[in-house]
């Protein structure tokens, strides 16, 4: 990188946690949400039986 | 077309369609990305003047453009459900502003680090990167307003307001580097007389951009359908999903 690595390789490293992150995050969360709408319907099934 | 958006303004219509959206949309942008890397990081020449230093065009740029363009659509969404009252409105502006944000913290450390070398310090007060900075505030006012309320429409209608208000500064920055003294170089590729830079460098740049659009639109989609599920979870759609998924 001609004397700048320190900065170049810094700079694509922050990009790709960022961005990696944010579809981890996203996925994620839509597992959780799912999952606990699952287990409350669950839980209305047995209240109501 | 009216037809059209009738149908994709409906929950569970979007919910349904949004999820191989997602995933085609998620592998357009990592093709784009990894081509986008190799052509910046290999193929493109070394700057006559920046040497190697230069090829974090490829990312502070993008993510640059990226926080504009998404700050817009969010004000566009926010706009459109405080006028239509069209809920997923309200939902696509909440879902886009964390990847918005994160956008514009990336293109504010980029720009940093780029800074550096090239201008011997990380950061300065001046136009661009104060205004790009207020951008990374409105984002953060926007997120807390949008989630202050116990009832959500109090939060998408108050929240909606500040991203219109808002608006104003992204022409702001954008022109910030012509109207001002700035350390920071003027427009290389959106200016008059078309783009000042060799085709060698413009198109992995060109092309990193695309991808990084596909990988909005990809997060997007994802936070959109949790966003809806999650909204609408007493409807009887939302409990089918729920059950069969």
């Amino acid at each position: 990188m001609g004397g700048y690595a320190a900065f170049v390789w810094p700079a694509y490293g922050v990009v790709a946690v960022v961005m990696i992150a944010n579809v981890v995050i996203a996925r994620r969360r839509h597992r959780r949400v799912l999952e606990a709408l699952q287990r409350r319907v669950e839980l209305d099934g047995r209240e109501v039986a | 077309m009216p037809k059209f958006f009738h149908q994709l303004a409906s929950p569970p219509h979007f919910y349904r369609i949004a999820g191989p959206w997602a995933r085609w949309f998620g592998w357009i942008a990592l093709v784009l990305i990894l081509a986008g890397l190799y052509g910046g990081l290999w193929w493109a020449p070394p700057d006559y003047q920046q040497g190697d230093g230069f090829r974090i065009i490829y990312i502070h740029v993008p993510s640059a453009w990226m926080s504009l363009f998404i700050y817009v659509t969010m004000a566009i969404s926010a706009g459109i459900g405080l006028i239509w009252r069209i809920k997923l409105a309200h939902i696509v502006a909440a879902a886009a502003a964390p990847i918005g944000a994160s956008f514009t913290f990336l293109a504010l450390v980029t720009g940093s680090l780029w800074g550096k070398p090239m201008w011997g310090t990380y950061w300065v007060w001046d136009a661009r990167l104060t205004s790009e900075l207020l951008l990374l505030f409105l984002y953060l006012g926007y997120i807390s307003l949008n989630r202050a309320f116990p009832d959500q429409r109090t939060g998408d209608r108050a929240s909606a307001i500040l991203a219109l208000v808002g608006v104003i500064n992204v022409p702001i920055i954008h022109y910030s580097v012509q109207w001002w003294n700035t350390l920071h170089q003027g427009p290389t590729v959106f200016k008059a007389g078309g783009p000042s830079i060799a085709p060698d460098m413009l198109i992995p740049l060109l092309v990193m951009a695309l991808g990084f659009m596909a990988y909005f639109g990809s997060v997007l989609l994802i936070r959109v359908r949790t966003d809806v599920l999650e909204r609408e979870r007493h409807k009887n759609w939302a409990q089918l999903v729920v059950e069969n998924e």
